[in-house]
């Protein structure tokens, strides 16, 4: 039976379900038997599920007006100097 | 060789500025710190390891230059103790199982969760943003953020439940 310390460090791992099968369910076992471990992957869970469906959109962000040309310009060798 | 990253780089500026946003808080400050990850890209573009993620290379050299400003004295840092973070992040609130939540996470507002990755502490909030924005590997957020993969994790678990007592309690604060 794992403890409180050896679940907390799967957790991550848990709520993505990349853990094998072996430890996922003693993870689960672990979570059966202990409300506040529970309680944790819980909430953990319902982040990472609402952070997964609005990956998209928080990734989006406009660049500043000249930013990509700045750096365009730096690409192609130009403005080297400027730095 | 630099010349492909270069062009590779560049398709990366929309997320290199959203990062830089998230650590200085400042639009020109992010623009500046974006600018100067991309001159250091072409430079060390040699270094880069084909096949390997070019994204958390850039991610990499971002995290290092902003670590070098605050310790440059540049700005002062939001937050550099992390440890100290770490320690007041042990205390979880009360560990309730509360359904209704579900409902408040569906019905959370972009902008309200942009607000709430915001309040996190920078360590937890850069590794939860690395891990389930980006998707990057353990071990590249590892790279990135200069610490262990065990910590990694831990700050990606800590990070992901102290987003959701955010959320939940602004939720519960609007009612």
């Amino acid at each position: 039976m794992s403890d409180c310390r050896t679940t907390a460090e799967r957790l991550a791992q848990y709520a993505e379900g990349t853990l094998s099968p072996a430890e996922s369910a003693e993870v689960e076992r672990h979570l059966a038997a202990c409300p506040p471990c529970g309680a944790k992957a819980a909430k953990e869970r319902e982040a990472l599920a609402l952070l997964r469906s609005r990956a998209e959109q928080l990734r989006c962000h406009e660049l500043p007006p000249g930013l990509r040309a700045r750096c365009e310009a730096l690409a192609r060798g130009e403005g080297r100097r400027k730095e | 060789m630099s010349d492909s990253v270069a062009g590779e780089a560049l398709r990366y500026l929309e997320p290199l500025y959203a990062a830089a946003l998230r650590l200085t808080r400042n639009r020109a400050d992010a623009e500046d710190l974006v600018q100067d990850t991309f001159v250091k890209a072409l430079r060390f573009g040699h270094q880069f390891t084909p096949g390997t993620n070019l994204k958390a290379w850039l991610f990499t050299i971002l995290h290092n230059s902003w670590r070098n400003r605050i310790r440059d004295g540049a700005r002062d840092p939001v937050d550099v103790d992390s440890e100290r973070v770490a320690e007041a992040a042990q205390q979880d609130g009360p560990a309730v199982v509360d359904t209704p939540e579900r409902i408040l996470m569906r019905d959370t507002l972009d902008a309200d969760l942009q607000a709430a990755l915001d309040s996190l502490p920078e360590a937890f909030r850069e590794a939860v943003w690395l891990r389930d924005v980006e998707e990057l590997s353990y071990a590249e957020i590892g790279d990135v953020l200069d610490v262990p993969m065990g910590t990694v994790m831990s700050r990606i678990s800590r990070g992901r439940r102290l987003l959701f007592e955010r959320l939940t309690r602004e939720a519960r604060q609007k009612v």
